[in-house]
């Protein structure tokens, strides 16, 4: 999902960015406020927690892996300020430092993974979750709605910017500058493996992994 | 049953990464043209290098880019092979399969340079129309050209940043530039913590293939890898409590202090006036401003 360097023009990633520098300014100045001189060492394992998520593969059907992308996993976890700071330093590592994502589009891709992805799981998760005991069903179920959503929500804003793309600039001559995919072929055909397939394995993985953490490790979700 | 491909699998992703992270550390100590510019402004002319490429709009200035960067990579002491093997992986193979279908006039309607078949009828399905002829187009052939060598362009590009600049002196040269402390002492603080961490899945993971005479079932399977995520996650908060009284005990206290040792040379001025006027000028051809 996440988008290389060339796939989105000036006007997309430039607006992305700049939505985003107030986003992690606000994150920012919340922990600051909340976990001190902690807020270091807290985002930094967050984040390395957030970065090697993708390396578990987990057996899917037959012989085929899948692997997490965590948001939601991350936000219910650490809350979705710190979530949205540590998914954003795992993806700016990945774009600067290993060419996974374009650097022009970090913007992009933090508002789509880091930001939306965390905001939208914790809010499902505390919704269907809110006042359920720890050790509980409605815990799980709420996690594993919350990463469906998540999920899919990222999928979908990164459809939309990619589909507007043959919209926002063309060249003289009529032909796509950047991706060139019309919305109503980026929209479903994203939509369709992520909700029928990724997203279920990401809500799978996360609900897996709250049931231990409920199991084994209750403390870390009061 | 399941099988334990999935073993094998993140034991592999790791090692790659390993591999990665070593031949950027290894190429950029080599004493090439572009180790040899001060971070700071390798991070800004490579910026604007990014946002040159991404405003071009014909193939030919991209392609010049794209050589632009071989030539420096060369003159970087960078190994060619797995230099030009990341870049072409990244850039044409993956964006030309991504792009393909664009060549159609189902996707991309327009002139029509080749007819592959002729249906009796077109037909149409709310918003999705199948032309009478399926034909690649003048306009397809333009934008899938045109996406692909901007892509291998702009990877051409990042790559050489990541090969050339050594992980530490990135996060030093953002500091520079104004880049929040904070910010990039969490980012430096969790480059470091992604290694420990994948040490951490590479022992979970071996011991479990050493011990594995028979896979499980897949559901066994799945609950151990999930156990495994969950098991790290607690490690990692012990982690980060222990690392931040360590810190304290050495007398952090939540100001950040650091020592800056950036002096720009003769060099530094010199490339970023290249770059500059380099730029500019093919951006200028590229739109007629220049002859």
């Amino acid at each position: 999902m996440h988008i290389p360097d060339g796939y989105l023009g000036p006007r997309t990633y430039g607006t992305l960015f700049a939505v985003m520098v107030p986003v992690w300014a606000a994150a920012s100045w919340k922990l600051n406020r909340t976990l001190k001189a902690r807020q270091v060492p807290y985002l930094a394992i967050g984040a390395a927690f957030s970065f090697v998520i993708m390396m578990f593969n987990i057996p899917v059907v037959g012989g085929t892996t899948g692997h997490a992308a965590g948001a939601a996993l991350v936000a219910i976890l650490i809350g979705p300020w710190a979530a949205t700071i540590s998914v954003s330093v795992a993806l700016i590592i990945q774009a600067l430092l290993f060419g996974d994502g374009g650097i022009t589009a970090i913007g992009a891709n933090c508002f789509n993974i880091a930001a939306a992805g965390s905001f939208s799981g914790y809010l499902v998760y505390r919704a269907l979750a809110v006042g359920s005991a720890v050790p509980s069903r409605r815990g799980w179920i709420a996690a594993g709605a919350a990463a469906y959503v998540s999920l899919n929500l990222s999928a979908l804003l990164t459809a939309v910017q990619l589909g507007l793309q043959p919209v926002l600039e063309v060249s003289s001559e009529g032909h796509p500058l950047y991706a060139p995919f019309p919305l109503k072929v980026t929209v479903p055909v994203m939509m369709l493996e992520h909700l029928l397939l990724f997203g279920i394995v990401e809500a799978f993985i996360t609900v897996m992994v709250i049931r231990y953490i409920q199991k084994n490790e209750p403390e870390l979700l009061e | 049953m399941a099988k334990i491909g999935f073993l094998d699998k993140t034991l592999l992703a790791i090692a790659r990464l390993g591999e990665q992270a070593l031949f950027s550390e290894q190429s950029g100590l080599q004493q090439g043209l572009l180790q040899g510019i001060d971070v700071r402004v390798k991070l800004l002319t490579f910026a604007f290098l990014l946002i040159l490429i991404s405003i071009s709009r014909t193939p030919a200035v991209l392609w010049v880019f794209t050589v632009v960067g071989i030539v420096l990579a060369l003159l970087s002491r960078v190994p060619l092979g797995p230099f030009l093997q990341r870049v072409s992986l990244f850039g044409p193979v993956f964006t030309a399969l991504f792009a393909f279908p664009a060549l159609f006039n189902i996707i991309t309607p327009g002139d029509p340079v080749l007819t592959l078949f002729v249906l009796p009828s077109s037909y149409s399905w709310g918003p999705y129309v199948v032309p009478r002829d399926l034909t690649i187009t003048h306009q397809g052939i333009a934008a899938v050209i045109l996406i692909v060598s901007r892509v291998t362009a702009s990877v051409s590009i990042a790559v050489l940043l990541t090969v050339t600049t050594r992980w530490h002196d990135i996060f030093a040269g953002l500091r520079a530039l104004f880049v929040p402390r904070v910010f990039v002492m969490t980012l430096s603080m969790t480059y470091r913590y992604v290694f420990v961490f994948l040490r951490v899945i590479q022992d979970m993971y071996r011991a479990r293939k050493s011990r594995t005479i028979h896979a499980g079932t897949a559901s066994l399977e799945r609950s151990w890898v999930a156990s495994r995520i969950g098991f790290l996650f607690k490690r990692s908060t012990d982690m980060s409590s222990s690392i931040y009284l360590a810190m304290v005990s050495r007398g952090y206290h939540g100001e950040i202090i650091t020592v800056n040792r950036f002096r720009l040379s003769a060099a530094d001025v010199l490339w970023t006036l290249g770059v500059v006027v380099a730029g500019c000028a093919g951006i200028a051809w590229e739109r007629g401003v220049l002859p």
